[in-house]
């Protein structure tokens, strides 16, 4: 398991997999961070970001049935392991404590 | 204007040219995608994404590919410009010139650029006898990519380019700067070679289902 903190891409594809359960996969996977971000996604980093979290223990994957539209290609399932909902949690405390007492960043001040 | 079928040639290289990721459920998901409401844009975007995110990715994890293309890519320098400057390779060129065109130009180019072909595909296979992961098709797929990308290469040094590169450098760096896409074009060959973790891993999910 990883002692280190998770990077902002990595919380978020961390969030986005929690968010969505047993439907994790690239592609909504992809589509709930660019909601969320407002920004176009490459699937590339977000493969590349699980892998390593995968390498990590905090992610597990397992590869679904092939289907037509997808080119006979199969679905590759990513859930959130037990040492990954620990590592979540350590991260969000960590900015939580990090956050509080900031005046500067309360109502919309900067 | 969004197809039904994307590019075949962008699908190909991300099957072929990112040993970094599992490019066979990315492909799935870009298809998927790219039926539901994506561009011809987008998917070849995604896919030079992919295959660069997937380079890096190898690239940091390659240490051993790395140092061995390092210390080629010197090497061979040394070696191309002793026979490049050789009276027998001269003469060669000369020959070559002295042709008619267009033979002239196709065979001084050739003569140009055959020998540091030659130096990338045996550091290649020496590469993958010394690590033991040497097979035909690994060969072929790696002469493959270092023929696009040194092709690539020659083109940009022909056109110019790395000397505007240059001028703008100072001249300690003149022969780091000679060597970086000849180390480029091995490292990216070696790289498009080997089974990646994350291929691997994927194969070991695929078997234990």
């Amino acid at each position: 398991m990883s002692r280190g903190h998770l990077g902002e891409f990595e919380l978020m594809v961390m969030l986005v997999l929690i968010r969505l359960g047993e439907d994790a996969y690239g592609v909504p996977i992809g589509r709930a961070i660019e909601e969320a971000s407002g920004r176009e996604v490459a699937l590339g980093s977000v493969y590349a970001a699980l892998e390593r979290l995968e390498e990590k223990g905090l992610v597990a994957s397992s590869v679904g049935d092939p289907t037509p539209e997808r080119g006979g290609r199969a679905k590759r399932y990513f859930r959130v392991t037990n040492a990954g909902l620990q590592q979540v949690r350590k991260t969000r405390q960590t900015l939580v404590n990090l956050w509080r007492g900031l005046p500067q960043l309360e109502r919309g001040r900067i | 204007m969004t197809l039904s079928k994307p590019p075949a040639l962008a699908t190909w290289m991300l099957e072929h040219l990112a040993p970094g990721i599992d490019g066979n459920a990315l492909a799935g998901d870009l298809l998927e995608e790219f039926r539901h409401r994506r561009s011809v844009a987008w998917y070849w975007r995604q896919v030079l994404l992919a295959i660069f995110v997937s380079f890096s990715k190898e690239f940091g994890r390659q240490w051993r590919a790395a140092g061995f293309a390092l210390a080629w890519t010197f090497g061979s320098a040394i070696v191309l410009r002793v026979l490049y400057q050789s009276s027998h390779f001269r003469g060669l060129q000369g020959w070559a010139i002295m042709r008619d065109w267009p033979e002239s130009i196709v065979l001084s180019i050739s003569l140009f650029m055959s020998p540091q072909f030659l130096m990338w595909w045996f550091g290649l296979g020496f590469y993958l006898v010394t690590v033991r992961s040497f097979s035909a098709r690994r060969l072929a797929r790696g002469v493959l990519v270092s023929l696009v990308l040194g092709l690539l290469a020659f083109a940009f040094d022909l056109s110019g380019g790395e000397r505007i590169v240059m001028q703008e450098l100072p001249r300690q760096a003149i022969p780091f700067i000679y060597s970086t896409p000849s180390f480029l074009v091995l490292m990216l060959s070696i790289c498009a070679t080997l089974p990646s973790a994350a291929i691997k891993q994927a194969k070991r999910i695929r078997t234990s289902q």
